[in-house]
């Protein structure tokens, strides 16, 4: 076929089925109601660890009066705390009612509403002292926004159940599938993100990355590991190259069938040896939450096959 | 066309194929946006004037989020040691200093991870506003013993730098081993709070 052969409608054509087929093919449900339940579960750790400094971040009495957080923050942002009196009753029934919408969340009851509800929680306490937000904050407030449009209250969800109680039909595991394959994609737009900029950097290139990432007090330390593995400059170059790659291939391959389920597999051993290795709080959790998103019903049906198996046994 | 057939158009109401239709549209549109501003804002090779410029769209919405920045494009070489000396009106002196990390528990470190993160962009302030507030908050909180314990306090702020030696100086030192400070002192800040 010669290049004169290319009709540009065809091309179109194709182009259109191919979104359609991406975009507009049915997930399962049972994945959406996973996402939604390990979300709410780490806003709810991340909720309990602002609970006991409530009073220092987030009232005039602590470390930053509202008037100077709207000072620093950005000049397009808001925050509900901003319009309420600064004071720490207002704060406990502020958070109060925050952890109210992310347990009805977790059940499943008007799943988009309570998702929208977190997403302005988070982002008032965010805007409200941002000199204590790190990057764990914006995939919580990014996966709060993609839960809004994702039909995860079909399963595993009270609302799921009164409908089933009301003698309403079920609905099925069959669900539109575009708002989880946004996720999808935002997950993949972090790593991919984070390596561009490593690959802009000496340290990442020449392989010591790690050497300073492993020296840093602060971050590095959090459970023992063998010290040989990072005093010693050929591993640590294996490692450092390792991530580099890691961040490279995964937002690639892990959209192939025949490659998903490897990628998986190596970035929650990623995450998890993060984990293990720094202090780096909710990140690495709420990372994994945003990475279930890539499960399949063939996925769920070969774990629960091994729980059952497992529950036999 | 029939009077009996332009009654049934006019009764009929639009079939859901249509509905759907629209529906599909706005759907593909809102895709379409977002994968678009998401590509603006993440991805680190995009003008940053562009970048900035839609930070009054994704800002009000709660989905701002910018390049993927953790240990990139290089990591921190710095370890930093911060204190505090604070001089009461009353003429009574007090020192704070930050936990020392190395010797936190697990435990602490998460419980403390606000607390590290706002230290962490204390310092990285340049003629940070909220230097003065959280002054006034440590001279509080250090005596609570006094009324109105910031007023007529002074605040001098300090850290210590520990650099991470580079790495072509071998050998490394050891993973095992506590950093290293440089001995001078920087005040960060001296707050007269009034």
């Amino acid at each position: 076929m010669s290049q004169a052969d290319c009709s540009l409608r065809d091309t179109a054509a194709a182009l259109g089925r191919g979104w359609n087929a991406f975009f507009h093919a049915p997930c399962d449900a049972r994945v959406c109601a996973l996402v939604r339940i390990a979300f709410a579960c780490v806003v709810l750790a991340n909720f309990a660890a602002l609970w006991p400094d409530r009073e220092r971040w987030f009232t005039d009495a602590g470390v930053l009066t509202a008037e100077t957080s709207q000072r620093i923050a950005s000049p397009y942002g808001w925050s509900l705390l901003w319009l309420l009196p600064s004071t720490t009753e207002v704060v406990n029934v502020c958070l109060w009612i925050a952890v109210a919408n992310t347990v009805l969340l977790l059940i499943g009851l008007l799943p988009r509403l309570n998702a929208l509800c977190v997403l302005v929680w988070l982002y008032s306490f965010q805007t409200r002292n941002v000199q204590i937000i790190d990057g764990e904050d914006t995939v919580m407030r990014m996966t709060a926004f993609f839960l809004i449009w994702m039909p995860s209250g079909q399963c595993w969800s009270l609302h799921a159940l009164l409908r089933r109680w009301l003698g309403f039909p079920p609905l099925g595991c069959e669900a539109p599938g575009w708002s989880l394959r946004l996720l999808q994609i935002q997950m993949a737009s972090i790593l991919l993100s984070t390596a561009l900029l490593k690959l802009a950097g000496d340290e990442w290139i020449d392989g010591t990355a790690l050497y300073y990432v492993s020296r840093l007090d602060d971050f590095w330390g959090r459970f023992p590991v063998p010290a040989w593995l990072f005093d010693t400059p050929w591993t640590v170059a294996l490692m450092t190259w390792a991530v580099l790659v890691v961040e490279l291939t995964v937002p690639v391959l892990i959209w192939f069938k025949e490659t998903r389920r490897w990628c998986l597999l190596v970035t929650v051993l990623f995450h998890l040896a993060n984990e293990w290795t720094m202090h780096l709080f909710l990140f690495h959790w709420i990372m994994l939450v945003g990475w279930l998103s890539f499960l399949t019903a063939g996925d769920l049906a070969w774990f629960t096959g091994k729980s059952q198996r497992g529950a036999a046994a | 066309m029939s009077a009996a057939a332009r009654s049934s158009t006019e009764t009929t109401p639009a079939p859901p194929r249509l509905w759907s239709r629209l529906r599909l549209i706005a759907v593909n549109a809102f895709i379409a946006a977002f994968l678009v501003l998401l590509a603006i804002d993440v991805m680190p090779q995009s003008p940053l004037a562009l970048r900035l410029k839609l930070q009054r769209v994704l800002a009000p919405l709660g989905i701002a989020q910018g390049p993927w920045n953790l240990f990139a494009p290089g990591p921190d070489r710095t370890n930093i040691r911060l204190r505090a000396e604070i001089t009461y009106r009353d003429g009574q002196r007090q020192e704070w200093s930050a936990p020392t990390w190395r010797e936190q528990s697990a435990a602490q470190m998460w419980w403390g991870h606000r607390r590290h993160a706002w230290y962490d962009h204390l310092v990285a302030q340049e003629a940070g506003p909220i230097w003065e507030q959280w002054c006034r908050h440590l001279a509080r909180e250090q005596r609570p013993d006094l009324a109105d314990a910031d007023r007529g306090a002074v605040v001098r702020v300090i850290y210590q730098l520990g650099p991470v030696a580079p790495a072509d100086l071998k050998p490394w030192r050891s993973i095992g081993e506590p950093p290293q400070y440089e001995p001078h002192e920087l005040v960060l800040t001296i707050e007269r709070l009034e």
